[in-house]
C-alpha cells in the first residue's frame, strides 16, 4: 500500500542522501583545504537536515519525532562551530587559500 | 559577573522541563516531580556558569532577543540553506568545476556581540560561505563562488540578524572588500 507519508519520507531521505553524496564528491574534486571544508560541512548540513526531516515525517508527531528534531537542532548548532574551528586553526597556522583564477598562485601550487 | 533576570531563569526552566518531557516520554505526576527536581539541580549547578562574564560588557541574550522573531529567522535561514545548497551541488557536479574562490573582508556594526555570533554561525551554516575568523568587528569569510556571498554583499543576511534584536534598520556591513590573490591576504 502506498500512502503519502511513505512517499514524502522516501523523497526527503533520497534527497538528503544525494546531497551527502555530492559532499563526498566535493572532497575529492576541490583543490584546497578551505574549499574542501565547504564540501564536507555544508553538504552535510543540508543532507543531514533532509534525512532527519524525512524521518520526522515518517515518525509523525510522537516523542521519537521530537527527539529527532532535537538531533537536528544539535547538528545545526555543532556543525558550523566545528567548521569554523577547523578553518580558523588553518588560517592561524599560516595556510593560505588557493585562488584558482589567479595565475601566479596556480604556478606556485 | 553579570546579573541574571527572572525572565532568564523562567526561560531556562521551561526549556529544560520540555527537554525532560521529550527525553522521558512520561507525563504522570511522579515523573514530573522527578523532572522538577532534576531541573532544579541542573539550574543550581549552572548558576555560576551563567553568571560568569566571558567578555567585557556581556549582556543576557534573553533580554535583548525578540523571541517572536526567532522562528521567522530560522525559516528564512532554512530557505537560504536550501537555495545555496542546490547552487553548490550544481558547481560540484558540473564537469568543468567552475569554482571562483575568494576571501571577503568586511566590518559590521552591531549593537551587541551576540549578533556577531549569530551572523558567524549563519554564514558558516549557509553552503558556499565559511566564516574563517572574527577579529573585533572584522569578519574574514571564505566563499566558493560570487553567487554564494551575494546575500552578505547586499547586506541582506546581516539585516535579518539585526531584526532579531531591534526595530531600527541601518546598514550593517561596511568596508566590504573581495580578495582574489594571496598577496592581499596577510
Amino acid at each position: 500500500m502506498i500512502d503519502i507519508t511513505s512517499v514524502l519520507t522516501i523523497l526527503f531521505v533520497a534527497a538528503g542522501i544525494f546531497f551527502l553524496l555530492v559532499g563526498s564528491i566535493g572532497i575529492i574534486r576541490l583543490p584546497d583545504f578551505y574549499s574542501r571544508t565547504h564540501a564536507t560541512s555544508k553538504s552535510d548540513t543540508l543532507g543531514m537536515m533532509l534525512v532527519i526531516i524525512g524521518l520526522i515525517i515518517y515518525e509523525g508527531l510522537t516523542i521519537n519525532g521530537g527527539k529527532l528534531f532535537l538531533v537536528l537542532l544539535f547538528i545545526l548548532l555543532a556543525n558550523p562551530v566545528g567548521a569554523h574551528a577547523l578553518a580558523r586553526a588553518a588560517l592561524n597556522a599560516g595556510l593560505k587559500p588557493i585562488f584558482p583564477n589567479n595565475k601566479k598562485d596556480k604556478e606556485e601550487s | 559577573m553579570k546579573s541574571l533576570s527572572a525572565k532568564s531563569a523562567v526561560v531556562s526552566f521551561i526549556v529544560l522541563m520540555g527537554f525532560w518531557y521529550l527525553m522521558s516520554g512520561f507525563f504522570d505526576i511522579t515523573h514530573s516531580i522527578m523532572g522538577v527536581i532534576s531541573v532544579g539541580i541542573v539550574m543550581a549547578i549552572n548558576y555560576k556558569l551563567k553568571r560568569h562574564s566571558y567578555f567585557e560588557g556581556e549582556t543576557d541574550i534573553i533580554n535583548d532577543l525578540r523571541l517572536l522573531y526567532v522562528p521567522y529567522y530560522f525559516g528564512w535561514l532554512l530557505v537560504q540553506i536550501v537555495i545555496s545548497g542546490v547552487h553548490v551541488a550544481k558547481i560540484l557536479l558540473s564537469p568543468s568545476l567552475p569554482i571562483e574562490t575568494s576571501v571577503l573582508k568586511f566590518k559590521v556594526n552591531f549593537p551587541n556581540p551576540h549578533c556577531k555570533m549569530i551572523l558567524g554561525n549563519s554564514i558558516t551554516l549557509t553552503p558556499g560561505t565559511l566564516t574563517v575568523d572574527i577579529q573585533g568587528d572584522e569578519f574574514i569569510v571564505h566563499a566558493i563562488s560570487p553567487a554564494s556571498f551575494e546575500g552578505i554583499a547586499s547586506d541582506k543576511m546581516p539585516q535579518q540578524v539585526l531584526k532579531l534584536f531591534t526595530n531600527e534598520m541601518y546598514p550593517v556591513v561596511s568596508d566590504f572588500e573581495v580578495l582574489h590573490s594571496r598577496e592581499e591576504l596577510s
